[in-house]
């Protein structure tokens, strides 16, 4: 059930009232009950297990780590840990990574005898399996260093994995940060629901029109790129950001205007990242709570390995103390990036793509950062005007943008080859010559694409500067409702729907 | 150790590990104050406070400090 379908909204609706009608006390166990309804609709319900084993491991072994704790019994406490993280990490890879360790086992196999050796797995993963079983490891991690208390209801540890609105895409909370309001008793507000519905409105808005057109020219020049060379691609490589940016954060705004709803408050996963200077800010505001994942649950736990605290006393004489300290951090987030590849999907396009890549431009920054100063200093560059901070964002976005190609391009050598035809020509025509309604999207389409990009960019401005909704609050009731009505029908019109059109998956559903 | 103490040496090791004689320790100071302090050079900084004060922080104190004024309370917690 795609959440931008009519009978998402349908059972969103009745859930809602039932949610406020019964009992505040029982409030959570509804949210249990829908998001066990929202798991079967998705199809394959048998994977349900999965979840069902996951939630089990989490649960024994997180009482399992507190009452070891509490004895002293260190032994005990790490083999409950392994047993949760065990369980949990297990089925992912299993689900997720068997089939590319096969494919490497007979890339390997084919090298040396010829033929395939393993035939791939044909295994259904339970719905958002990557986003709730990372979730739950950093929760084990968070009892085991005692961070967080165990929940010591098992139900109210299988709805923390798998709270309907979060689970198939994140974003990826701490136990600490949704507790309270996830199991909290919750009173009817319309002030709540109101916001909570703009926000969703504001996502299906970003989904239905922007992202779906914007995903119409993507396919159709990535689809061919012997016919669209030249520039073609790299309007593809900045639209696929666009499509991707509008999908993902659109998918966001809903599940968290959802959640808001109910009362639930759930972390922000994006803070208008194509405002940022460097790729190392862009990755500090796209997926924001993946990205604290990795630094609080790998890149701190590697760094704190004796080996990696003792690195910098020993490059020390041969590097100079500032790299000595770099080094080991460089080598501790090239473990995080290649996570982030490797999270993304069981292919190389994915680790090198999304993983190495931005590990590379990333160091890169970093490394040369200082000598960019003097330069920028000796040229007499200002660095605090407005053409230098835009000239940077779309260094950004051009190297963010070769980033997600492969991200979106079936196939490593295929995005090199896309690569190279993205160079091949100079055909800035393309702009002028009508050649762009020629690719699914008809003018007004195309425009529309164009004025939804525009006040996407406008209420992004106005994002950097506070709360939107927050200043929305302080008007009258009858403009804020006029606002909802007006989003309400902008999407009525330009929405790309209609009788029996399922909008696109989103794309990080896949995950 | 006085609380005056720690801040003497705190001061010493921030300077150290940002190359900024000109640091100025301040309860509510932050990363936002700090040149440098960012996610990354935090660990850095961590393990050069361990290495000065002789003391180990656990996880949930690297997770959690984000200011000098935690800082220096976990610190005053741990030498004595």
């Amino acid at each position: 059930m795609s959440v931008t379908s009519f009978s998402f909204f349908c059972f969103f609706a009745v859930s809602l009232i039932v949610y406020y009608v019964m009992p505040r006390r029982l409030q959570w166990l509804a949210l249990l009950v829908f998001s066990v309804i929202f798991f079967v609709a998705g199809g394959h319900p048998m994977t349900g297990l999965y979840v069902l084993a996951g939630a089990a491991a989490a649960w024994g072994s997180a009482r399992g780590m507190a009452a070891a704790g509490k004895t002293g019994n260190a032994g005990r406490k790490n083999a409950f840990l392994l047993l949760g993280l065990g369980v949990n990490l297990g089925i992912l890879a299993a689900l997720k990574y068997s089939n590319f360790l096969i494919e490497n086992v007979n890339l390997a196999g084919r090298l040396l005898h010829g033929g395939s050796l393993i035939a791939p797995l044909k295994l259904a993963a339970p719905l958002g399996l990557s986003f709730y079983a990372i979730q739950v490891t950093g929760y084990l991690l968070d009892v085991y260093w005692e961070i967080s208390e165990p929940q010591t209801s098992f139900l109210k540890t299988l709805l923390f994995m798998g709270f309907y609105p979060q689970m198939t895409s994140g974003p990826i909370a701490r136990y600490s940060q949704v507790k309270d309001s996830l199991y909290g008793e919750h009173r009817f507000q319309l002030e709540k629901i109101e916001r909570g519905l703009l926000r969703m409105l504001w996502g299906i808005f970003k989904k239905l029109v922007i992202s779906v057109r914007a995903g119409v020219l993507v396919d159709a020049i990535y689809g061919n790129t012997k016919q669209y060379p030249g520039l073609y691609i790299w309007l593809a490589a900045v639209l696929f950001m666009l499509q991707l940016y509008t999908d993902f954060s659109g998918c966001m705004d809903i599940i968290l205007g959802a959640a808001e709803c109910y009362g639930v408050s759930l972390p922000e996963n994006f803070r208008t990242p194509f405002f940022s200077q460097t790729v190392q800010e862009y990755w500090q505001r796209w997926h924001i709570t993946l990205g604290e994942w990795l630094k609080d649950y790998v890149l701190y736990p590697i760094l704190r390995t004796n080996t990696f605290r003792r690195m910098p006393k020993k490059l020390k004489e041969r590097f100079g103390k500032k790299a000595a300290r770099q080094i080991p951090t460089y080598l501790a987030m090239l473990c995080v990036w290649l996570l982030i590849g490797l999270w993304h999907g069981g292919n190389w396009k994915y680790i090198i793509g999304m993983g190495l890549w931005f590990w590379v431009i990333i160091v890169w920054e970093q490394v040369s950062a200082p000598w960019w100063d003097k330069l920028n200093a000796a040229w007499h560059i200002r660095t605090d005007c407005f053409s230098f901070r835009f000239f940077r964002s779309m260094r950004v976005l051009v190297l963010v943008s070769i980033g997600n190609m492969f991200f979106r391009v079936n196939g490593f050598i295929a995005t090199l080859r896309t690569l190279k035809r993205g160079l091949s020509r100079w055909n800035p025509e393309l702009f002028f010559d009508g050649s762009l309604f020629n690719m699914g999207l008809d003018a007004k389409d195309f425009f529309v694409m164009l004025f939804g990009f525009l006040v996407l960019l406008a209420v992004s401005a106005l994002q950097e500067k506070g709360s939107v909704r927050d200043k929305l609050a302080e008007q009258n009731l009858l403009f804020r409702w006029g606002i909802v009505v007006l989003l309400f029908v902008v999407v009525l019109i330009f929405g790309v729907y209609g009788p029996g059109y399922e909008a696109q998956s989103f794309i990080y559903e896949a995950f | 150790m006085t609380r005056q103490e720690i801040y003497g040496t705190l001061t010493e090791v921030f300077r150290d590990v940002f190359d900024d004689e000109e640091i100025v320790l301040q309860d509510c100071t932050t990363a936002a104050d700090i040149e440098d302090w960012d996610s990354l050079t935090h660990i850095t900084l961590l393990s050069a406070i361990e290495d000065e004060f002789g003391i180990n922080f656990n996880m949930k104190a690297v997770q959690g400090l984000k200011d000098v004024g935690a800082m220096v309370d976990v610190i005053e917690g741990l030498v004595k």
